[in-house]
């Protein structure tokens, strides 16, 4: 079924994915379900106010920024920003993650017995299925992916959860394909995190024990309410629809940035495979931007008189996932792709009433994806120029450098050669590919895949490691350190410190590990003083990345060895792991004349005589 | 240029419909009409400012902005060759209204200010926004200035001067195509900021001036203009905001399958003109005209990136011609040699700098034009760039004037005009990027912190030569004389401060020929004892 082939998921994971759904209504936070060989974890929906907005969240979204330590990958490599989730939805997830837990204990013991396992919820469950998920793969996947089976998570009706960042890491990590989520044309809920909490709070209670399917129904249903909670939330949603459309096509015309700057717009994003369903058919849509432009589109009514039903039904179809369920064998399948969406009328989209305009937002963000594709190819194209300049830096550069006995960091302080000359245009050319790069990332004109390309962070790497050295001898040759100051606070471009984070996050993440936790470790292993100390002195300190070894020694070299001690230390020792690791080009700093030597040979004879690289400057 | 794919007048003007701006903005004047007063009050996070609109006067006599007195639009930047001027009745009215002396209090600690009006009150509202934007330091607020049905408020060099200040995308004005009052017959009136033309079928945004300019032009020939269209807009305001509950398709016929065809479809239907229609024919046009123009800011400010990789080289053959200078055994410095220009060296070095001109000079005309990321200029990366530039081309540039400069004419490097205006640009830039912390410099910087030193040592040089003339009076010597001590003290300052590069210091510099020069003429003199005189620190030259 070619609905497998994209999911990953079959009609009988669904199918126990919704009874499972069922009985976690009245129960435990969480019930455990086990068929067919796979353990579904289902979790309670909830139907306050207070499960979407926290108590004391202050944030007009209810939205909170996650903890790095807890979820390391869930943050952007490019602008250095962590995931922002709902705050009331993380607090469910933690209260049932914590490690006496009976659902912690529960997934070990079917992670020990290597089942699969699927994450499923109704409504608000859905939500804390989604996160439930991401712990898994942060805690058991990520660390022995060989070993522990891909999870899937199924949600019916689940309100949004995330920001970009939080989409676009799934999608790094290669993990969006894990999640599906069912939505039944009009159903609020879904819509709901796009409304700002302002424009709902008052409308919120009652829609929500509305929305409850284990509400015993006493009262008659008030209209008004249900149709303006409507409004408000389709309101918000066309809002950051077209906020969203406009600058995927437009890039942030002024006036636009202006309006946009006025605006408290919602922060969530779609993030997983959506699947829309009417009565005859099941349209699958994978991209997120298209996903947010189809919650908007797919809820617009033709006239007035479907109009004044719609209110009613986005209530009603919360409680339409059993019969979805049950038909989803008789149902069409379709998979919205930028192939097979047409402006006219006769596609999968006129079953769920998207306008043309609305068709056009949607080709319009699927258009910015193959766009994004477009942009990896065209720097995949520049991988054989980079490669070049590199590999002249390194095979004719260096090695006439080193004849001079003092090395192309030295050399190129100088710049008495046409050599040093050609260096520099070199070093220059390859600043403006990377800064070109960055500049894409930033934007978010790649796709999210891209950061996590190995080949690309490789490449990254050896450009880091090789060209570093010649930016910082440009600083100090032009004595920036002096005027605008130290490098590491003031000079060290971003492209570096970018390729810095691509490369720790590739080796650091199967530990579960951030690259700053890392460091400091190391550090506080040479014994050299408290953490907090430590901190302090190297606040801003060349030590924090091999390739920024130099910086630190021109930093270094110009103080009195009393007051920088502690830093002389933490550099010798960092040193040996660098070399291991080919941070540091050991054939390099060890010459005659390199500025590294000189100046070690200027430290006092008892600092000289314990020093573990006593040997290697013998 | 890349193909143009989507087609977004149309999704903007959605946009701006579907946000409480727009239907805040229009209680609010609702409100101030009815009362005939300025209204101000907090909605969510947002101040609305509203302002009467008052019974229509005679408007369309143009006055001078210099008229509206002093200081009163000090930021509006004017180079036009014309002054910008205003609706001399507009700008009665403003004055009698008094807006000024209360509403910057009124307006202290806001965040975000929506200034709005309808018919004379959007226009009133407009220059109330125009005289907080453009005074010397910006408002601390964000603000957005939205009128509905206002009539123009003045001519087109007003209009470039808040285009080229960026200001422009501070404004929006909602039109109904059937109100006349907002396109004036008088062809010295141009519109400026983005238009939401709107009709009963949706909306559009223009926000090119020409294209606007066009718009009103087709809708003169076309619409009918209806007296009492003048009050609808709680009509249209009402319309396009619930637009988004109903789905809009295409009503007409087949409708385009290339994507960019079928949003202009779609908008000359929001206006409501059929297909078919002759004058839909005009008003496509006038939109594709706008959508067209160019390519997304952010994507040519990447590309621009690159070229700036690409003329690198050029900068570090400059460079590597003032380390080459340096290290030469001449002991001249680049400024001389450049000067000199005797070298097939100093001819190549000539084509570098040629080539960062043109670089340098396309990316400002761009910023100016609004092409790129309007704070393009507070990005540290041009920042650096910028400053990099200037701090080694500049002395060559200086050295061009005077190599070439007629003697007769006696103009100086930093008279009005003669300095490139790319330099003014980027000391504005790089004040306004914040300052280095300010660290002590071991040894001479790489490159004098003064990029007009040169220029500055040039016109010292013909003050003492004309002090050694002897000819002139004694009043203008004794005024030269302190220009000269005042140079020399300045000179030294620098040189204390090590922000002079080793170039200025080399033997031969003409900057160390000239202190030779004063020397001499001071030991002759006598005036050793008279040069004590003290300079006020204060005093020494501005850098």
């Amino acid at each position: 079924m070619a609905f497998e082939a994209l999911t990953g998921i079959n009609g009988d994971h669904i199918t126990n994915s919704w009874i499972a759904s069922k009985r976690a209504y009245q129960t435990e936070p969480f019930i455990r379900y086990e068929a067919g060989g796979t353990v579904y974890f289902s979790f309670r929906p909830s139907f306050t106010a207070e499960a979407y907005f926290a108590t004391g969240n202050k944030s007009p979204f209810g939205e909170i920024k996650m903890n790095r330590v807890e979820f390391p990958c869930m943050r952007s490599i490019g602008n250095d920003v962590d995931a922002t989730v709902n705050e009331a939805f993380l607090k469910n997830l933690q209260v049932l993650i914590a490690p006496t837990t009976s659902f912690h204990d529960s997934v070990k013991s079917a992670v020990d017995r290597r089942q699969q396992i699927v994450f499923t919820g109704h409504s608000l469950g859905g939500a804390t299925a989604i996160l439930a998920t991401v712990w898994y793969l942060e805690k058991y996947l990520i660390r022995s992916p060989n070993d522990v089976p891909e999870p899937r998570c199924v949600t019916f009706g689940a309100p949004l959860v995330g920001d970009y960042i939080f989409k676009h890491a799934l999608g790094r990590e290669d993990w969006s394909r894990f999640f599906v989520n069912f939505v039944t044309r009009f159903d609020i809920v879904p819509r709901i995190m796009l409304s700002r909490k302002a424009s709902i709070e008052q409308t919120m209670p009652y829609v929500l024990e509305q929305l409850d399917p284990t509400r015993v129904s006493t009262q008659e249903s008030n209209e008004r309410t249900i149709a303006e909670f409507y409004k408000k939330v389709m309101k918000d949603t066309s809002t950051v629809a077209l906020q969203a459309v406009n600058q995927l096509i437009g890039n942030g015309e002024a006036f636009l940035e202006t309006l946009s700057s006025f605006l408290e717009l919602s922060p969530y994003k779609p993030a997983g495979t959506f699947v829309f369903s009417t009565e005859k058919r099941l349209v699958a849509v994978s991209n997120s931007d298209a996903i947010l432009q189809m919650l908007s589109y797919t809820c617009q009514s033709k006239d007035d008189q479907e109009l004044s039903l719609i209110p009613f039904q986005s209530i009603r179809d919360h409680h339409g996932y059993e019969q979805l369920v049950q038909s989803i064998g008789n149902k069409l399948f379709n998979h919205l792709n930028i192939h097979n969406l047409s402006l006219d009328d006769e596609n999968s989209l006129n079953d769920l009433g998207v306008s043309t305009r609305g068709r056009q937002c949607v080709r319009a963000a699927l258009e910015a994806e193959k766009q994004r594709v477009e942009n990896q190819k065209k720097i995949e194209a520049k991988r054989g120029k980079i490669e070049e300049k590199l590999t002249w830096i390194e095979k004719e550069y260096k090695p006439k450098c080193q004849a001079h006995k003092n090395g192309y960091y030295d050399s190129f302080k100088v710049s008495n050669e046409e050599n040093d000359f050609k260096a520099n245009v070199k070093r220059a050319e390859l600043a403006g590919i990377f800064d070109e790069v960055l500049g894409l990332v930033k934007k978010g004109q790649l796709p999210d895949g891209f950061e996590a390309s190995k080949n690309w962070v490789d490449l990254a790497t050896s450009y880091r490691r090789l060209i570093e050295p010649l930016d910082i001898s440009n600083y100090h040759r032009h004595l920036k350190n002096e005027d605008t100051g130290p490098y590491m606070l003031r000079g060290r471009p971003n492209r570096y410190i970018y390729a810095q984070r691509g490369h720790e996050h590739q080796i650091f993440k199967p530990y579960g590990m951030v690259g700053k936790d890392v460091f400091w470790s190391k550090v506080n292993d040479f014994n050299l003083g408290s953490l907090p100390q430590m901190q302090e002195i190297l606040k801003i300190s060349g030590s924090e990345c091999g390739s920024c070894f130099w910086a630190e020694v021109e930093e270094l070299k110009g103080k009195p060895y009393e007051e920088v001690e502690v830093r002389v230390k933490t550099l010798e020792g960092l040193l040996d792991g660098w070399i291991q690791h080919e941070e540091v080009d050991k054939k390099e700093i060890f010459l005659e004349g390199s500025t590294f030597r000189k100046w070690w040979n200027t430290l006092p004879d008892n600092h000289k005589l314990f020093s573990p690289l006593r040997e290697l400057m013998m | 240029m890349e193909e143009c794919r989507f087609e977004t007048s149309e999704l903007q003007a959605s946009f701006m419909s579907s946000t409480p701006l727009f239907t805040d903005s229009w209680s609010l004047c609702n409100v101030a009409n009815c009362d005939g007063s300025i209204k101000i009050q907090d909605i969510d996070r947002i101040t609305y400012v509203a302002v009467p609109a008052v019974s229509m006067t005679q408007l369309g006599d143009l006055v001078g902005l210099n008229v509206a007195g002093d200081g009163f639009f000090p930021g509006l930047a004017s180079e036009e060759p014309l002054p910008p001027m205003l609706d001399a009745s507009i700008l009665n009215l403003f004055r009698e209204l008094k807006i000024k002396p209360g509403l910057k209090l009124k307006l202290v600690g806001k965040k975000l200010v929506v200034i709005t009006g309808h018919s004379t009150g959007g226009a009133l509202a407009a220059l109330t926004a125009l005289w907080l934007l453009s005074q010397p330091s910006p408002p601390s607020f964000r603000l957005i200035c939205i009128t509905f049905g206002s009539p123009l408020l003045g001519n087109q060099s007003l209009s470039t001067s808040i285009s080229r200040s960026r200001l422009a995308h501070n404004f929006c004005h909602v039109v109904s195509i059937h109100d006349h009052v907002p396109r004036s017959s008088n062809e010295l009136f141009w519109p400026f900021g983005t238009y939401l033309f709107c009709s009963d079928n949706g909306g559009v945004c223009l926000d090119n001036v020409d294209s606007v300019r066009r718009m009103f032009q087709v809708l003169n020939a076309t619409v009918t203009p209806n007296i009492e269209e003048h009050q609808r807009y709680e009509h249209y305001v009402f319309t396009l905001s619930h637009m988004f509950l109903k789905s809009r398709s295409f009503l007409d016929g087949n409708i385009p399958e290339n994507s960019y065809e079928a949003g202009l479809a779609l908008a000359v239907e929001a206006l409501g003109f059929a297909s078919d229609d002759q004058s839909s024919v005009l008003v496509k046009e006038c939109i594709e005209r706008a959508t067209r123009i160019g390519r997304a800011p952010i994507l040519r400010s990447v590309e621009l990136s690159n070229e700036l990789a690409n003329v690198l080289p050029a900068r570090l053959e400059i460079q590597w011609y003032k380390d080459r200078c340096d290290a030469s055994q001449e002991q001249l410095g680049y400024y001389d040699c450049f000067k000199r220009y005797s070298l097939k060296r100093d001819y190549k070095v000539n084509m570098s700098r040629k080539r960062l001109a043109m670089f340098w000079d396309r990316v400002l005309e761009m910023v100016e034009t609004n092409e790129l990321p309007f704070d393009i200029h507070l990005w540290k990366k041009w920042i650096y760039a910028s400053q990099f530039y200037q701090l080694l081309a500049e002395p060559l540039d200086i050295a061009n004037f005077y190599k070439n400069r007629d003697i007769q004419s006696g103009g100086h490097y930093l008279d009005q005009g003669n300095r490139p205006k790319r330099y003014e640009v980027i000391d504005k830039w790089w004040k306004r990027a914040r300052e280095p912390e300010k660290c002590v410099r071991s040894t001479y910087a790489t490159a004098t912190q003064d990029t007009c030193f040169w220029a500055k040592l040039e016109e010292a040089k013909e003050w003492l030569n004309e002090v050694k003339r002897e000819g002139s009076d004694a009043e203008r010597r004794a005024l030269l004389w302190e220009k000269i001590v005042r140079f020399e003290s300045y000179a030294n300052k620098l040189e204390k401060k090590k922000e002079v590069s080793v170039d200025v210091l080399a033997i031969n510099s003409s900057y160390k020929v000239w202190v030779r020069n004063l020397k001499e003429f001071k030991l002759k003199m006598d005036y050793g004892n008279r040069s004590e005189m003290v300079i006020d620190e204060s005093d020494a030259m501005e850098t």
